[in-house]
């Protein structure tokens, strides 16, 4: 290790000074002898400037478990954020098309999938909270046409084996909460969240024929859950897809 | 009939872009590899967490930053020049991210300042009591709490040089700007740091020092210099 410099000799306005070359590398010395950890110049170094202390800023100390972890976190992000992107540019071309009310359903997606797996949780539950809300909603203002399945083309109706309880028990919160609201005044219909593409469950549910009811063209997801409200003067459509709940 | 047209042994664990240079990943990736971006993270994901936490304060905002950042570097792989140095050009890329994060966070931040305010006042009462106990941990805080008062150039410009360690020339490559705008940057902000440190930390400079080092390697230390 070189000696220690005498730091009370050094100032620090003539760092990075480009007039004064010789200061700047006595100061570049100074602090190679530094970096280098001798334990006894810290206190001097720091009463010559104070901002040296920020060299000892620390950084994040990943062992090369945590590395791993990191860089397959990364992957997955960047894989999911590529796979929302083309989707949404696909979605894009065919609302374009289209003029369907996909364009307003893509707010309910919300692509901006910056999030790692470790993540999910929390966007999951402000997910179904806002469906909550939407069916809440929907029950209130609608005049009791109940729900049906919305006519998605090309949905295959393979779905996780949660989704139908899911979708079910939310039906049945918005069913109490509706009842709660309207003080049991409103005769509620019968409610029966529907699968896309699930044909035993919306013949359950007494739908209106499928020629009378609008439809969300250019729709393949096969995983997602549609749900759909039909009133005089409004339908709520609510599509909810965990692949892009990213 | 089936033939083997080409084969090549390879172990499970190594990538074949293992050997390829950094420049050679992203003309790869101008080609549309993901192999190429999957080898480019596994690279680069550990240095630009370190960076970009340092100037964000907090792992897992800089981890967001960073994903963010592989995905503009697919995104914009076809503006890739080969005329840049990749490191600048992806540091660009990060730094540009994280100085729009802190700009919405500074943003955040003004429309929470009572409450702001309130625990600002907490932490430097709890700072003064403990001024004699500031650890490393610590440091990252008040740096924290003083770069607020910096632009976000200026914090970007006093991390990479003072903290990475990178040239003034490759600190103006990632911003954009000219050496002499760097050096710039970089006096005001060490101005402004130590009179932020001097005015809110005054003892700060004289208490802050490492733990003794044992005896015998303090005589090493003696005897090598």
């Amino acid at each position: 290790m070189s000696r220690c410099p005498d730091w009370r000799r050094l100032d620090p306005a003539d760092r990075d000074a480009p007039g004064a070359p010789h200061a700047a590398a006595r100061w570049q010395e100074a602090l190679r002898h530094l970096d280098g950890g001798c334990p006894r110049c810290w206190q001097e170094a720091l009463a010559a400037d104070p901002t040296l202390v920020f060299r000892r800023l620390p950084a994040p100390d990943l062992g090369p478990a945590e590395e791993a972890e990191e860089v397959a976190a990364a992957r997955l992000a960047v894989a999911a954020m590529r796979t929302a992107s083309r989707l949404e540019g696909r979605d894009a071309r065919e609302a374009a098309g289209s003029g369907t009310a996909l364009q307003t359903l893509h707010g309910l997606h919300g692509l901006q999938p910056r999030r790692t797996f470790r993540n999910l949780q929390p966007l999951h539950a402000a997910r179904w909270a806002l469906a909550a809300g939407l069916t809440a909603m929907a029950l209130i203002f609608g005049s009791g046409h109940g729900w049906h399945a919305a006519d998605s083309t090309g949905s295959t109706g393979s779905t996780g084996s949660a989704s139908p309880a899911a979708g079910e028990r939310l039906a049945a919160a918005g069913a109490d909460a509706a009842a709660a609201d309207a003080g049991g005044m409103m005769p509620m219909p019968p409610l029966a969240p529907i699968l896309a593409g699930a044909p035993g469950r919306a013949a359950a549910a007494g739908v209106l024929p499928a020629s009378s009811r609008p439809s969300i063209e250019g729709l393949s997801r096969p995983e997602a859950r549609v749900y759909q409200i039909d009133s005089p003067h409004m339908s709520v459509v609510m599509i909810v897809d965990d692949k892009l709940d990213v | 009939m089936l033939e083997l047209v080409y084969s090549r042994r390879q172990s499970p664990h190594s990538s074949p872009w293992a050997e390829v240079s950094d420049r050679d990943l992203l003309f790869a990736l101008r080609e549309d590899d993901e192999a190429a971006l999957d080898e480019l993270i596994g690279r680069k994901t550990k240095p630009l967490l370190q960076l970009v936490s340092r100037i964000l304060g907090d792992l897992e905002e800089a981890r967001d930053v960073v994903q963010v950042t592989f995905f503009k570097v697919w995104e914009n792989r076809r503006k890739f020049d080969e005329r840049w140095s990749p490191n600048t050009w992806i540091y660009r890329i990060a730094s540009n991210l994280a100085i729009d994060h802190l700009r919405a966070r500074r943003s955040r931040e003004r429309s929470q300042e009572p409450v702001r305010q309130h625990l600002r006042q907490v932490a430097d009462g709890r700072a003064h009591r403990d001024l004699s106990r500031l650890q490393q941990g610590e440091v990252a805080a008040i740096f924290r709490e003083l770069a607020a008062s910096l632009s976000e150039k200026q914090r970007m410009v006093f991390l990479m040089r003072e903290v990475e360690g990178l040239s003034s020339p490759e600190v103006a490559g990632i911003l954009g700007c000219r050496e002499s705008t760097v050096r710039n940057h970089l006096f005001n902000a060490r101005r402004c740091l130590r009179g932020e440190l001097q005015r809110r930390y005054p003892e700060y400079a004289a208490s802050f020092a490492p733990a003794p080092a044992p005896p015998s390697a303090a005589m090493d230390t003696e005897k090598r210099t």
